[in-house]
């Protein structure tokens, strides 16, 4: 029994946190999620980058709940209302992702989040994970 | 660059046309827009066409190759030009170059679209990408377009205050001007109860406060002086057309991303905001000068939003102008007296085109019950996928 990802080489679980991979702009330091083949910072002149891990914990810049199911690409089972948010972490990136363990009447903008995992289903292989953010240890949800 | 006019513009209703073939669709609204312009389609020396992601056509939107196909073989110039959400800016903006060069004298505009049904999801046969936005956003959140619209809406609550009765208000509004308008696809008026009792989609957005998906086309014939003076009628002449995409730093919540930089001191939705004020600057104009502006209205928070981008209002004016009534007919901003996408659904590369066609019927004193008296000078923005953002300035 293993955890698998939900979409290959997109996220690790390395010394029991998570990180999704991303890329840092060896010039001019600015990280990027998902993975990008050059920097795209105009000011910016060598445009060359480098594997960087998107880890620790941000800030919740705005939510939302969606009371809908997606399409079936998001294959989430069992399924049901669940909240997404765009978090700012460390380095300037804006990461979306859904929001864990926190009752949703209780989201708040600004509260601190830790980057994380859970699985959306089961295999038989093991979970298949997606990354999420939730509330930091002892923050009292 | 020589002077640009608007000869004819025409629409086919929106709605939903299941019998109705997307070329069907479009020769509707070209020849309606020809007919006020006293042009047959042989007369027409070029056709640039806002090609589609969702009908493919021939060659997967060859739209305005398969027009002359269907209905003259002439010779014409045909151009197909993608945008996504914008594509008809971009057809317009291509459209009015050619006349702008001299080289041509008569070209057409259009968009024509059949829309599928519910959320709009990932295209079919679309590869597995980990490096691909709108795969992870699919495969690892589940992310709908209306989630982004909602979370900035969110973010509006907590700066500014917004409540839930003043988003609900702007879409009452929309529907209230859509009621007047023969080409709407929703032409009943709406009240804020009704709005608020409809199902919460994505928090705070209720159902009725986004834009639903639907069939439409619309065209618009442009031409040199000359011919718009054959043409007869006032004189709408094209005050500037332009086009942008969006800037790094950028804070947008912007469809599909799930990663963003944003960095202080970028406007927010960069790509329009850019259109419109160098729209204002090749126009001569500002602000203060605009009768009236269509505007991309996916949900409620753009009719509060938008305006504030663009500098028309201070951020977080909106709630108050729309209270006092200066966002209808008669106020300071009457905004998409058409009744915006929220009346009409959207119909993605059609969209930008009805703005338009709206423009020129405002401009000509022909928009019946929703007419901004005494408007000469009518203003659009629009935004597409890939950051496409476009803004066109007709004047009279």
């Amino acid at each position: 029994m293993s955890a698998q990802p939900v979409v290959a080489h997109s996220l690790s679980v390395e010394g029991g946190g998570a990180s999704l991979a991303g890329t840092r702009c060896i010039s001019c330091r600015t990280v990027y999620f998902p993975q990008v083949i050059a920097c795209r910072n105009p000011v910016c002149e060598a445009k060359a980058v480098e594997p960087f891990g998107i880890k620790g914990s941000g800030t919740l810049h705005s939510f939302t709940i969606q009371r809908y199911r997606p399409p079936p690409l998001f294959e989430m089972d069992p399924w049901q209302p669940y909240a997404l948010g765009l978090v700012d972490m460390d380095h300037g990136v804006r990461v979306m992702g859904m929001i864990d363990d926190v009752a949703l009447d209780r989201i708040e903008i600004g509260m601190v989040l830790d980057l994380a995992t859970r699985g959306i289903r089961e295999v038989d292989d093991g979970p298949v994970i997606t990354h999420v953010f939730v509330p930091v240890a002892g923050a009292g949800t | 660059m020589r002077p640009v006019y608007v000869l004819g513009v025409g629409a086919h209703p929106w709605g939903k046309w299941p019998d109705t073939p997307q070329v069907g669709l479009a020769i509707h609204a070209v020849n309606a827009a020809l007919g006020e312009a006293s042009l047959d389609w042989r007369d027409l020396q070029g056709l640039v066409a806002a090609s589609s992601r969702f009908e493919g056509g021939m060659g997967w939107g060859l739209h305005a190759n398969e027009l002359a196909q269907a209905i003259s073989e002439h010779g014409m110039a045909c151009v197909n030009v993608g945008g996504a959400c914008a594509a008809g800016a971009v057809a317009f903006h291509t459209a009015h170059m050619m006349i702008a060069s001299g080289q041509y004298d008569t070209v057409a505009a259009m968009g024509a679209e059949r829309m599928p049904r519910g959320f709009i999801s990932r295209p079919p046969g679309s590869a597995d990408d980990a490096t691909d936005h709108d795969f992870l956003r699919w495969k690892m959140m589940g992310a709908t377009n209306p989630a982004y619209w909602a979370m900035e809406a969110q973010r509006r609550i907590y700066e500014h205050g917004t409540t839930a009765e003043t988003l609900a208000a702007a879409s009452v509004l929309m529907r209230r001007h859509g009621a007047m308008n023969p080409n709407a696809r929703f032409r009943t008026p709406s009240t804020v109860e009704e709005v608020l009792a409809s199902p919460m989609v994505s928090d705070p957005l209720h159902l009725l406060e986004i834009c639903a998906v639907s069939d439409g086309a619309a065209a618009v014939v442009l031409g040199s002086e000359e011919q718009a003076r054959r043409a007869g009628g006032p004189m709408i002449q094209v005050a500037s057309s332009v086009i942008a995409t969006g800037q790094f730093g950028d804070p947008a919540a912007r469809i599909p991303t799930v990663g963003s930089t944003p960095r202080l001191g970028v406007p927010h939705t960069s790509e329009v905001v850019s259109a419109v004020h160098r729209a204002w600057s090749l126009a001569g104009i500002g602000a203060e000068d605009v009768d009236l502006i269509e505007i991309a209205d996916n949900t409620a928070w753009h009719i509060l939003a938008w305006p504030e981008l663009f500098g028309f209002f201070e951020p977080g004016e909106g709630d108050h102008m729309l209270a006092t009534g200066q966002l209808t007919l008669g106020g300071r901003l009457p905004i998409n007296p058409s009744g915006g996408f929220l009346s009409f659904g959207e119909a993605t590369t059609a969209q930008a085109l009805m703005q338009v066609c709206e423009l020129a019927w405002q401009l000509k004193g022909q928009a019946g019950g929703r007419q901004v008296e005494g408007a000469r000078v009518a203003m659009s923005a629009v935004l597409g996928l890939g950051a496409n953002g476009g803004s066109i300035v007709l004047k009279r």
